[in-house]
């Protein structure tokens, strides 16, 4: 029998602290579709989306005068072989530098969410389209042989 | 009150184990907890990871506020039981060098 070719889940919610378990919720029906995929993955997958989360939470209304509220869409995506978190926000553009991020002393208090998502995920993209920012975050399966 | 379960040690150690995810919404509630227990007078704080399946920069943010404010107040702050995946996110941002976990609360415990 030939795999389910692809789950996804979606969610629309104001860009709120307390809105963070929504997101960790979605993430857990999401794993209820795709009870196969590795403990390993669904850990770092988890919480390189949740610090993506985090930071368009955090960054809603310092970077978005003029928007009343900050609305994230997240949309989850599991294929075969690895799953997607796409993020679209409507907040002010997010002063990210993904590639020069670094890792923090580590007394820091703060700072250490983006070069965290990074080490932890294949992939994480950030760009600024119209009026809204879009995140990608890509974590392959770890226990499939790549192409 | 105390919103995380908190213990005494014989030997007057505090011990707090949050459970479930050390996330942005959690982090502030740990530090304000570990605050009170410093002002109450109990600097030496050993925090319980063994309950938490989930911890993001704000919960590790937490973990150094609380180790400065212990050290600050003439005590220590260690780390017991974390999961290999809080383990993994340790190692990952190098906190494991300031905060070197041990697998129980009474082993952490007796090192003060």
């Amino acid at each position: 029998m030939s795999e389910p070719m692809c789950r996804s889940r979606q969610l629309t919610v104001p860009a709120r602290p307390e809105n963070i378990d929504a997101v960790h919720d979605l993430i857990a029906s999401l794993w209820a579709q795709r009870p196969e995929l590795p403990a390993e993955n669904r850990l770092r997958f988890e919480t390189a989306v949740i610090e993506v989360a985090n930071n368009i939470v955090k960054h809603a209304t310092a970077r978005s005068a003029g928007v009343p509220e900050v609305t994230i869409e997240l949309t989850l995506t599991a294929t075969a072989d690895r799953v997607t978190a796409h993020f679209r926000d409507d907040g002010g553009p997010a002063d990210i530098d993904l590639a020069g991020s670094r890792m923090p002393d580590v007394m820091a208090e703060y700072g250490r969410g983006i070069a965290l998502t990074g080490a932890l995920v294949d992939e994480v993209i950030y760009e600024r389209s119209g009026s809204a920012n879009i995140w990608t975050v890509t974590c392959q399966r770890s226990d499939r042989s790549q192409p | 009150m105390m919103e995380f379960p908190t213990r005494t040690l014989d030997n007057g150690v505090q011990v707090i184990r949050p459970v479930q995810r050390l996330n942005m919404v959690a982090a502030p509630r740990l530090s304000a907890a570990v605050e009170s227990l410093i002002t109450a007078g109990h600097a030496r704080i050993v925090i319980d990871l063994s309950g938490i399946e989930f911890i993001d920069s704000s919960g590790l943010g937490a973990l150094v506020s609380c180790l400065k404010k212990a050290r600050q107040a003439g005590g220590d702050l260690r780390i017991s039981g974390p999961t290999a995946h809080v383990q993994t996110i340790l190692k990952l941002t190098n906190l494991d060098r300031v905060l070197q976990p041990v697998p129980t609360a009474e082993i952490a415990a007796a090192a003060f």
